[in-house]
């Protein structure tokens, strides 16, 4: 039993009598412990706070005292939150527990104390008491009370505890010590008293000597914490600490840690006392700790321009720790190793044998590890042994590790092409196994990426698709795998092979697979040899009993000049299928195959969008369909859905969601209303984006969500408003519409916020509509009139073109929406993007709200005319710009594209001097400053990185693409400095870009 | 640059079952949710490492009892890892019914938190007597206490000697009455005197 006292009153004895006959009882069925209860069950939050009373008893009654307190907490850390007045109560329950002196209830009221302690009043209460406990005559006691003052207290007493702090910091006893200098370090963290603390500097120094080792480590962090920016004060620091011996592998730690930052402070490898630095470094690796040895090994490594004979110390010895029999000292050292390969694969490779009897360690942490780091020193020769190796383990594996190692096999596939045979072979036998759907896919991700960087390979690939396709079991690896085969299989050199593994999946699969089958047969018909037989096997298809599978049969005879009708009955109206083969011969020279083959120009979901509205309208208003009007902003479901997607993946699988969903959108169209089958066959991603009405309104804010509805929806305000806008704004949504900005505190009597719409326009904006939302928070008074006044001094393209009032008076706690818009002033030049800060003005006429309503014609003297200054807000380039990531190709090529494509497109190259602490923290204040999309995984950095190149993506209003290249690099005194190379289609919004920047 | 820090020590059963869990780094797991959701991927992929090996492991006996050499030198033979989502890595070790388990950043330095995880195992089998469910639950304030000299709220480590800890709580916590210490005919007419007494009231 645990906490049983004898002594007591009588209820205390009953207690204790209570307790230790259950105890017994507990202790005589010890040999059947799995049998007995927990002694928490049928915990129930309600009666604890009601228990929590037993604190208020005049005769605090130990025992029980402590197992509430313990129930308590063990609700506590069972996630059970609290309300705020059920936390209060029992808080001021616990601090009547100080009135006891018992040691063990003491400790757990502390532990209740910072797990409940939140308001200022709460504070206060305490921290009397534990004053009271610092100055105890009892060690540990003093060195608790210390740790619980520091968390719970408020900046304004830091000053009232100086006194005591200050003299624990130097205590002989280490617990006491130890405490103080982490209480230190909690309110440095906290904010509070950065001041007073910094006054201690000399206790600190002091506690360094302490004989205990813990006291020496906690005033090394400190110390560290104190001096980090200075450089100086820290490389003494590292010299004190070095001199006197570090008296634990933790403080080794730490000092190691110091050290590197040193080192990095001063340069790197050149730096003035590196050599020194390194050396001391190196004989770290001799320490008899482990943990010593791995983090010298991993300091080394991130030494900035480390040679490599002073790494080769840190891989020998990382070497030798591979054989411990501890799992977690060899993850650790294997995982030093990887870290090293990434840098210097030649280094690691002569350890490649030990590394290889990893492979097959019990701890599949350490196996996957050993595999990657192989994987990136393997030279050239050793990759049939290693593949060997793989072989065996794969089976072993779990999904998210197979799914690691198929990554690091793509890897050395694109590095030593010509060992691809092995490899591919490699992941043909990977993709016959067992295996879950992540697995599959990135063993096919991996083969598409190695088709189209090695053409050599494509053959094999090809045949270990086919064969996955026989028998696949997830019908959307196998929709994507028909469409490679269907774009790579008619120009092999056997294109007739594939036609008859196609041909099955038609005979035995679902609808879904089926229609894509079907896609993927007419591909094959480009071959003139087997045009024939193509349309022959589409004509069976006419009669499937899916209405997809029919539909895409019937487009493709069409296409292949097959009339549909001649050999089955019509199985649609004929002129439902003619709008898709005039479309896309009036909108594109390559004719009828774009539709199937092509790179899309335009996000597939705009495209739907387009071609349903297209349908839409009258046949003979409606002309020809032109593909070069369709939106390139993909819709934000669509960018979310990239900006969420792992970055390789996103890249490979927005290329071919495109084509694939290309097909899937053409072919749809051309049945009139897209069908639910249509949707059905494209990814489930994709799916997701199809239905993105939906999915959209699952991103967007709340706010967000009112203001656009009282802009756009088909309520009887918006409608009223939406005819006295200006001309631009009628019958279309906004090019981008801004988040929600307030402009009032949360306290105002009106709360007025507002959003910004940007429309598109001939060759840029047409101009920026300013939506206001103005509430009413007074109970007695109505706002008569109000409307928003907008100061726009500050742009010299555009101005205030025009207001609308709101249309209703706005009543008590009610709602109303204003517009400010502005348009392109006279000499504004084209695209019109203007930056700058705006300051509105809220103008109103205030009445009382009886007489508003009691009087028809509201008296005029009852009425008065005010003006409210709001905050400033500003119009940004990001108002103007969409992210959107490079689409199906590479970025690279992107770029020369774009400066290949028209002579108006211009090249801008600047740098500039950014004032952030780190590579990483400019690349993302980079990224949401310009907002646009960053490809090719270029927005993650790591955080040690002091060169990094970003590239980011958008389309500006106008429909114009803009690219920008920033290669970020450290600058050697202080800041980072950022070069920014822009390229558009327009000058002008290279130059936009520019000034924005600066 | 940091010291070591914990981001959160988890103490499960082996069904996954939190008995104990305390969060260092409250902004990283601010909701229940999210720790749950931790806590779930923990367990499961502290399965699927240490798969292969003869489904749970088992307890090593020899561990327990507060006679055995603690001393510098720590005891880090089944100290599993297991990486976790969202950049952490887990350090895991079995005893019993249970997992023992501490969570840091995957770019720390994983022995560190070993010694951690093998101090507070240490220090609470000699105080709760073994290490296993009903212990735990039953000496549940041992666990509690454990961990609050182990370990600092704010992650740092406060103290690596298991033997320190323990006499520093010692006072503090009753020792768990032991069976092998009392007769059974003295166990029986405690037993019984209690009873009888407590009907009496």
């Amino acid at each position: 039993m645990s906490f049983a006292r004898g002594a007591g009153g009588g209820a205390a004895a009953e207690e204790a009598a209570e307790e230790s006959a259950r105890d017994l009882i507990f202790g005589l069925l010890k040999e059947d412990d799995a049998e007995l209860v927990s002694p928490f069950q049928g915990i129930d939050k309600a009666v604890v706070v009601q228990e929590v009373r037993v604190f208020n008893e005049n005769k605090l009654r130990v025992a029980r005292c402590v197992r509430v307190l313990v129930r308590l907490m063990y609700l506590v850390h069972q996630g059970t939150t609290l309300s705020k007045a059920e936390s209060t109560d029992v808080f001021f329950a616990v601090t009547k527990l100080f009135s006891c002196d018992d040691a063990g209830l003491r400790r757990l009221t502390y532990l209740a104390i910072k797990e409940l302690a939140r308001g200022t009043d709460e504070v206060i209460i305490v921290t009397n008491c534990l004053t009271k406990d610092i100055t105890s005559t009892v060690d540990t006691r003093r060195a608790n009370a210390t740790r619980v003052l520091c968390r719970v207290t408020d900046a304004a007493m830091v000053a009232q505890i100086e006194r005591y702090l200050k003299q624990e910091l130097v205590d002989r006893n280490a617990n006491v010590a130890s405490a103080a200098l982490v209480g230190a370090l909690t309110l440095l963290e906290a904010g509070k008293g950065e001041q007073t603390v910094r006054r201690w500097s000399s206790e600190v120094t002091q506690a360094l000597t302490h004989p205990y080792p813990m006291v020496q480590y906690h005033a090394l962090a400190l110390l560290y914490r104190l001096r980090r920016r200075d450089r100086l004060a820290l490389s003494k620091l590292v010299q004190d600490v070095a001199r006197q011996g570090a008296r634990s592998p933790l403080t080794a730690v730490l000092l190691l840690r110091c050290v590197g930052q040193v080192i990095e402070a001063e340069g790197g490898a050149s730096g003035a006392n590196a050599r020194q630095l390194i050396s001391f470094l190196e004989s770290m690796l001799r320490h008899r700790s482990d943990m010593v040895i791995v983090e010298a090994a991993r300091v080394l490594s991130t030494v900035r321009g480390i040679d490599a004979a002073d790494l080769q110390p840190a891989v020998n010895a990382m070497q030798i720790q591979l054989a411990s029999g501890k799992p977690v000292v060899r993850y650790a050292a294997v995982r030093t190793l990887n870290q090293i390969a990434a840098g210097h694969p030649h280094l690691v490779s002569p350890a490649n044998n030990d590394i290889e009897n990893l492979v097959a360690d019990a701890n599949r942490s350490v196996a996957t590890l050993a595999i990657t780091t192989l994987l990136r020193t393997g030279t050239e020769s050793s990759v049939d042994r290693l593949l060997k190796s793989m072989n065996k383990l794969l089976n072993d594996l779990s999904d998210d590790f197979k799914v690691t190692v198929i990554e690091a096999v793509r890897a050395l596939t694109l590095k030593y092409p010509h060992k691809h045979h092995g490899l591919i072979a490699f992941l043909g036998n990977a993709l016959r196994d067992e295996g879950g759907l992540e697995f599959k896919r990135a063993v096919v991700d991996t083969l598409f990426i190695v088709m189209r960087e090695i053409p050599d390979a494509k053959e094999a690939c090809l045949h270990h698709l086919v064969e996955l396709v026989e028998d696949c079991e997830f019908a959307a690896l196998s929709v994507r795998v028909l469409h490679v085969l269907g774009t790579e299989g008619p120009q092999m050199p056997q294109p007739a092979q594939y036609v008859r593994h196609i041909y099955n999946r038609i005979i035995l699969e679902n609808p879904m697979v089926r229609a894509a089958a079907v896609s993927a047969l007419f591909r094959f018909a480009r071959v003139s040899t087997l045009r024939d037989s193509i349309a022959l096997l589409l004509r069976h298809c006419l009669l499937d009993n899916d209405d997809e599978v029919r539909d895409r049969a019937a487009l493709y005879l069409e296409m292949l000049g097959e009339a549909s009708s001649s050999s089955s009955p019509p199985l649609m109206p004929s002129e439902r299928v003619t709008p898709t083969p005039n479309s896309s011969s009036s909108s594109s020279s390559s004719g009828d195959e774009s539709v199937v083959d092509g790179e899309l120009p335009v996000p597939p979901e705009n495209l739907q969008a387009a071609l349903v509205s297209f349908l839409r309208r009258d046949e003979a208003e409606r002309g020809a369909f032109d593909v070069s009007k369709v939106s390139k902003v993909p819709p934000p479901a669509a960018t979310a859905r990239l900006s969420e997607a792992e970055a390789g993946r996103a890249r490979l699988s927005a290329g071919i969601t495109a084509v694939d969903g290309g097909g899937g959108g053409g072919g749809g169209g051309g049945g009139g209303g897209v069908s639910s089958t249509a949707a059905g066959t494209a990814l489930p991603g994709d799916a997701a984006a199809a239905g993105a009405g939906a999915a959209v309104s699952a991103f967007r804010h709340p706010l967000q969500e009112e203001f656009l509805r009282a802009l756009t929806g088909a309520t009887a305000a918006a409608t009223a408003a939406a005819a006295q806008l200006p001309s631009w704004t009628r019958g279309r949504s906004p090019f981008k519409s801004s988040t929600v900005l307030e402009l009032t505190d949360a306290e105002a009597e009106f709360l007025v916020a507002v959003m910004k719409h940007v429309y598109e326009g001939e060759a840029g904006a047409a101009g920026v509509l300013l939506q206001f939302r103005v509430e009413n928070t007074l109970d007695e008074q109505v706002l008569a009139q109000c409307r928003l006044q907008v100061d726009a001094s500050e742009l010299s393209q555009l101005s205030v073109a025009g207001t609308l009032p709101a249309t209703v008076p706005v009543a008590c706690h009610a709602v109303a929406w204003t517009y400010v818009w502005l348009e392109p002033t006279a000499d504004a030049m084209p695209p019109c993007i203007d930056t700058g800060t705006l300051r509105p003005q809220l103008a109103y006429v205030l009445q009382d709200a009886e007489e508003a309503s009691s009087t028809e014609t509201p008296d005029a003297t009852a009425a008065w005319e005010d003006e409210y200054g709001l905050e400033e807000f500003d119009l940004d380039t990001a108002d103007y710009l969409h992210p959107v990531p490079v689409r199906g190709m590479s970025f690279k090529a992107a770029w020369e594209a774009l400066g290949e494509r028209a002579e108006t497109s211009t090249t801008l190259r600047e740098t500039f001097a950014l004032p952030h602490e780190s590579v990483a923290a400019a690349v993302k204040a980079v990224i949401a400053f310009l907002g646009m999309a960053p490809c090719e995984g270029t927005e993650r950095v790591s955080a040690t990185a002091t060169e990094h190149v970003l590239l980011l993506s958008g389309v500006f209003v106008g429909n114009a693409q803009v690219l920008c290249r920033g290669d970020v690099s450290a600058a050697a005194d202080a800041g980072v400095n950022l070069e920014v190379m822009v390229r558009s289609e327009q000058p002008a919004m290279s130059e936009i870009i520019m000034a924005s920047i600066a | 640059m940091d010291q070591p820090r914990v981001v959160a020590f988890v103490i499960q059963n082996n069904a996954g079952k939190r008995l104990l869990a305390r969060y260092y780094d409250a902004p990283a797991f601010p909701t229940e949710s999210s720790r749950q959701e931790l806590e779930e991927q923990l367990h499961r992929k502290v399965a699927a490492t240490t798969a292969g090996r003869g489904g749970a492991a088992v307890a090593p006996l020899s561990d327990l009892g507060a006679g055995a050499p603690w001393g510098a030198s720590w005891n880090g033979d089944d100290v599993e890892v297991v990486l976790l989502p969202g950049g952490y890595t887990a350090l895991a070790k079995p005893s019993a019914d249970v997992w023992l388990a501490v969570v840091a950043r995957s770019e720390e330095n994983e022995l560190v938190f070993a010694q951690v995880l093998n101090t507070v195992y240490s220090a609470l089998s000699a105080l709760a007597d073994e290490v296993r469910e009903l212990r735990i639950l039953r000496h549940y304030e041992a666990a509690l206490l454990v961990l609050d000299e182990v370990l600092d709220d704010s992650g740092v480590v406060l103290e690596t000697d298991p033997v320190e800890v323990q006499e520093r709580l010692a006072p503090v916590i009753a020792r768990p009455v032991n069976l092998a210490e009392q007769s059974l005919s003295e166990a029986l007419q405690n037993a019984t005197a209690s009873v009888t007494r407590s009907l009496l009231k």
